[in-house]
C-alpha cells in the first residue's frame, strides 16, 4: 500500500473510524515505514494539542443580561409610534409654522373664496342679480328666435317672464 | 431534569423561567464555540446573546424535530460566519492580539505553559482558519463541542458520511499546518 492510502487510513485509525483488518495494515506498515512513523505520533497527537486552547469563563450575568436586552427590544417596538412623534420634537417650531400657515390658507379661502356672495347679501349684489336675470333672459329670447329655424320653440320663458 | 425540547416547549408556550433554564445549560458552550470561531473575546459574549435572541424569537415557530442543540449550534454558526466575513480577512497575528483584547492572561502571573498556550492557541486558531468553512464546522463540533457526526451532520444539513470526510480532510489539513508544533516529545499529547 502507498504511503499516501495509509497517512488517509492512519487519520480515520486516530479518528476512531477504522476497522480492525485495517488497523492491522496501518500497524504493520508504520512498523517498516519511517516517515508513515513520524506521521502516525503527529496524528495522534493532534486532538490532543487542539486542547492547548483553553475554554474562557464568560464574564457578567448571561441570563440577566439576556433578559435586559429582551426588555429594551420590547420596549423599542412598543415606543413605535410615540418613538417617532418623538424625533420631531427639536423641529417643533418648523411643525408649528406649518400649521399655521394651513389653518391661516383655510380662514382666507373661506373667507374670500366663492361661498362669499352667499354668505353676505348687499343691495349692490341685488343690482348685478338683476342685470344679470335681464342678461339671462335677453339670451333665452334670442336663443329661442335662432332656435325657431328647428321648428316649434317653447318661448313660455318670455312670455311669462321667468321659469313656469 | 426536563429535557432541552420540554424547556423549548415550554418557552413557546410562554414560560420565560424555562428559557432561563435552556440558557444556563449552553450558555457556556455557545460564549466558547463563538470565541474559538472568531478568536474575538470581547464579541463573543454578546454575539452569543444575539444568538439566544434569535432562539427566543423563533420559539414561537418552534418544532421539535431535531436536537435542540444542533439547532442552536447551527444559529451559532450562522452568527460566526457572518461576523467573520464583516471582519477583514488574514489578519496577521500583531492585528489579531491588538483586536483582541485578551485582558485574562494578564491577571495571572506569566508561566512557561501559559506562554505555550497563547502561542498555540493562536496557531490553532490560524490553522482552523486555513480550513474550508465545512471542515472548520465539523472539526470544531467535534472537537470542542463533543458532537457525534450525527450531530454535526444536521447542523451541516448533509450525511454522516460527508461529515466524517470533513473531519478526516481537515484533521490531514491540520497535521500538516501544525506539523513543528506535534513534533515527538514537544507540546501537548494524548
Ligand atoms: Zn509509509
Amino acid at each position: 500500500m502507498e504511503c499516501r492510502s495509509i497517512k488517509e487510513l492512519i487519520v480515520r485509525y486516530s479518528s476512531g473510524d477504522l476497522e480492525e483488518a485495517e488497523k492491522v495494515l496501518v500497524d504493520e506498515h508504520v512498523r517498516d515505514c519511517t516517515g508513515c512513523e513520524q506521521y502516525f505520533i503527529r496524528s495522534e497527537k493532534l486532538w490532543g494539542t487542539l486542547d492547548a486552547w483553553d475554554e474562557i469563563e464568560p464574564e457578567g450575568e448571561f441570563v440577566t443580561k439576556f433578559w435586559n436586552n429582551v426588555s429594551v427590544q420590547e420596549n423599542k417596538a412598543k415606543a413605535g409610534f410615540f418613538g417617532w412623534l418623538k424625533g420631531f420634537k427639536p423641529n417643533l417650531a418648523v411643525s408649528g409654522a406649518l400649521a399655521t400657515v394651513f389653518i391661516v390658507g383655510i380662514f382666507t379661502f373661506a373667507l374670500l373664496g366663492p361661498g362669499t356672495l352667499d354668505g353676505v347679501f348687499t343691495s349692490g349684489d341685488e343690482k348685478d342679480e338683476i342685470i344679470l336675470s335681464e342678461l339671462d333672459r335677453a339670451t333665452n329670447s334670442e336663443a329661442s328666435d335662432l332656435l325657431a329655424i328647428y321648428g316649434p320653440w317653447d318661448n313660455s320663458f318670455d312670455a311669462n317672464g321667468g321659469m313656469n | 431534569m426536563q429535557s432541552d425540547i420540554e424547556l423549548m416547549l415550554r418557552t413557546k408556550a410562554g414560560d420565560d423561567g424555562a428559557f432561563s433554564e435552556l440558557m444556563k445549560r449552553h450558555y457556556k458552550g455557545v460564549v466558547n464555540y463563538i470565541y474559538r470561531f472568531t478568536n474575538m473575546r470581547d464579541n463573543s459574549e454578546d454575539l452569543a446573546q444575539e444568538v439566544f435572541l434569535r432562539v427566543y424569537r423563533s420559539a414561537k415557530n418552534y418544532r421539535p424535530e431535531a436536537k435542540f442543540s444542533t439547532w442552536l449550534y447551527k444559529i451559532a454558526t450562522n452568527v460566526s460566519l457572518t461576523h467573520l466575513k464583516g471582519r477583514p480577512k488574514n489578519l496577521s497575528l500583531d492585528e489579531i492580539e491588538e483586536t483582541r483584547g485578551d485582558i485574562e492572561d494578564r491577571r495571572v502571573p506569566i508561566t512557561d505553559d501559559i506562554i505555550y498556550r497563547k502561542e498555540m492557541k493562536e496557531h490553532i486558531f490560524k490553522a482552523l482558519e486555513f480550513l474550508p468553512e465545512r471542515e472548520k464546522v465539523a472539526i470544531m463540533l467535534c472537537k470542542y463541542e463533543g458532537f457525534s457526526y450525527e450531530e454535526v451532520s444536521e447542523v451541516l444539513e448533509c450525511t454522516v458520511g460527508a461529515v466524517k470526510a470533513y473531519v478526516h480532510r481537515g484533521r490531514m489539513k491540520l497535521i500538516d499546518i501544525l506539523e513543528p508544533h506535534l513534533a515527538k516529545g514537544g507540546g501537548y499529547g494524548v
